[in-house]
């Protein structure tokens, strides 16, 4: 495409300019925040000085283009080739990029508060607010207090991540894989969760206020008092687990739930898997839990006065600083565990 | 609704189950009673009332009363089932009429945008009985979603395709992607007003790039064939949307 043609779409209101080629063309201190050059290559262009923020340049090919002093903040870069890009004062806050991404030698985009996007992924407190992850595969990713405000994670793997107080107001999470997501205290107010699978994610402090929850998987997912829920929603229904003193959790999957300083006295656990649940310093006072499965759970400071762990599982448990007294541990299988 | 589940089916069987269940309960015991204490009743209801005004008193009110209670439940649970089964059966029914009205509604209010319904039935989210065997999406080939105009746009609601990861060499991570008609598109766009999303479609159509479009809460989601694509066998998602 030449440059008359791509501004005289730019003028009526065009930004996505997908799969197109722009070898060398000049987009010298040029305005192109929000445009969309998915799967475009750019070889050679000319993007000196110029605003591309939140720019998408996912899978494109900017070989050897002049990004110098360019404003790339917040801008897509995953799958990018920038390989031989002059990047000389560019800014790269909050741009995310990822595995496949292309950088020239030496060239640390790291250093400039760029995000990395992947599995597993640190974006801890990161200002992402905004961003469009459409797709993102964040699996295990650490998302501890991030601004996701009025984000784009539409179909995003988030299995298992730790969105611990994190801002995802007005996100669209629609589709979104949060299966065993933990999303303690995080504010999901006016989110779309829609079709999204919550499957056994941890929602105690959560704020679900005015949240779209049309056809979400939330089976097993965990919440307790604190948790505020979209007016007329009944959690039993959806298949949730309500986390306080006496519930009744028989038999309940609560495998690497993060559960640590619940409330669970008198809590009737029969039978439950709470294999690799982090119980750290729960109350479990007079709770049931014979016959239930804690393998590699951690029990470090929990209240096990009067709780019957009858022909519960203990291998590999962390018992360290549990209180035990008169706690009823006949037939109990506990070799390895870590008693001290 | 009423004409759905007409008096006929629903209620008839109820009130004849309830009247057995009441009579089978009484009945017995009351002829019983009837026999024994020699009397000249009747009928039952005279029976009843001889022993109602008799010793027996404390004993036959609560177990009339129970007999009314269980009878009355039966009735209901006979009127509930009655009712499901009339539901089941007319979902099973889906009239071509029907099918044309939600296809002709979808064309007209959902997407206003051109559509050959002769290629492409659309199916509304809300309706739950769709014919999966009636659908002709396998008509349609990748090489038909070329066309360099809007005419032949696919769009594909919830419940028509499969969500899934998949791998795209010589990318090395996943990628977010639909299963529709036994092709996999990874997604491009999502949440784009109807003029971006067909703009895209057109552009990727010159580059010989099929594409088409899934309906979302706010706008629409691009998804683009990815012939060299294949699932991974590590894949998390793997669901129909329904």
């Amino acid at each position: 495409m030449k440059a008359e043609e791509f501004w005289l779409r730019y003028e009526a209101g065009q930004r996505i300019f997908c799969n197109l080629t722009f070898c060398e063309i000049d987009f010298n201190r040029c305005d192109l925040s929000d445009v969309d050059f998915w799967h475009s290559d750019l070889t050679g262009a000319n993007f000196r000085g110029a605003i591309l923020t939140k720019a998408d340049f996912r899978d494109s090919v900017l070989e050897n283009a002049d990004l110098r002093q360019a404003d790339l903040r917040q801008a897509n870069l995953r799958g990018a080739n920038l390989t031989g890009a002059l990047l000389d004062n560019s800014i790269f806050q909050s741009a995310v990029y990822d595995a496949n991404t292309q950088f020239p030698e030496a060239a640390e985009p790291w250093k400039e508060q760029a995000h990395y996007i992947g599995p597993q992924a640190n974006l801890a407190s990161a200002q992402i607010s905004y961003l469009r992850l459409e797709g993102a595969d964040l699996a295990r990713a650490n998302l501890n207090n991030v601004q996701l405000q009025a984000a784009s994670l539409f179909g995003a793997s988030l299995r298992q991540a730790q969105l611990k107080s994190a801002n995802l107001i007005q996100t669209n999470l629609s589709e979104a894989d949060l299966c065993q997501a933990n999303l303690k205290g995080a504010d999901l107010r006016q989110a779309d969760l829609s079709y999204a699978d919550l499957t056994q994610a941890n929602l105690i402090g959560t704020n679900l206020t005015g949240t779209n929850l049309q056809s979400a998987e939330l089976r097993q997912a965990i919440y307790d008092e604190t948790t505020r829920l979209p007016d007329n929603f009944e959690p039993a229904s959806a298949g949730m687990l309500w986390i306080g003193p006496g519930a009744c959790l028989w038999h309940a999957d609560l495998s690497s739930a993060c559960l640590a300083g619940a409330n669970l006295s008198g809590a009737v656990l029969l039978g439950a898997n709470l294999s690799g649940a982090d119980l750290w310093g729960a109350n479990l006072s007079q709770a049931d839990l014979s016959s239930a499965d804690l393998s590699q759970a951690n029990l470090w400071g929990a209240n096990l006065q009067g709780t019957d762990l009858r022909n519960a599982i203990l291998p590999k448990t962390a018992l360290q600083g549990v209180d035990l007294s008169m706690a009823i541990v006949e037939n109990t299988y506990s070799e390895q565990s870590a008693v001290s | 609704m009423m004409q759905d589940f007409p008096i006929r089916n629903i209620f008839m069987p109820a009130v004849l189950v309830a009247g057995s269940m009441f009579s089978l309960l009484t009945l017995p015991a009351l002829l019983k009673q009837a026999t024994n204490n020699t009397t000249e009743a009747s009928s039952p209801s005279q029976a009843a009332d001889f022993e109602l005004g008799q010793s027996h008193k404390d004993i036959v009110i609560p177990y009339i009363g129970t007999a009314i209670i269980l009878s009355t439940g039966v009735g209901i649970g006979t009127a509930e089932l009655a009712r499901k089964r009339c539901a089941a059966r007319s979902a099973q029914a889906v009239q071509p009429s029907s099918l044309s009205k939600a296809i002709a509604s979808n064309l007209e209010t959902a997407m206003q945008i051109d559509i050959e319904p002769a290629e492409v039935n659309l199916l509304s989210p809300e309706s739950a009985a769709w014919p999966e065997a009636e659908t002709k999406f396998k008509e349609l080939r990748p090489e038909q979603l070329l066309s360099k105009d809007a005419s032949c746009t696919v769009v594909v609601f919830p419940g028509q395709y499969r969500r899934c990861r998949i791998q795209v060499p010589p990318l090395q991570t996943q990628v977010y992607a639909i299963e529709f008609d036994q092709q996999l598109y990874s997604l491009l766009s999502a949440g784009i007003s109807k003029t971006e999303a067909i703009g895209a479609i057109e552009q990727l159509a010159k580059t010989n790039r099929a594409a088409i479009l899934t309906r979302m809460n706010q706008g629409y989601a691009v998804w683009v064939l990815e012939p060299q694509g294949f699932i991974d066998k590590d894949s998390t998602v793997d669901k129909t949307l329904d």
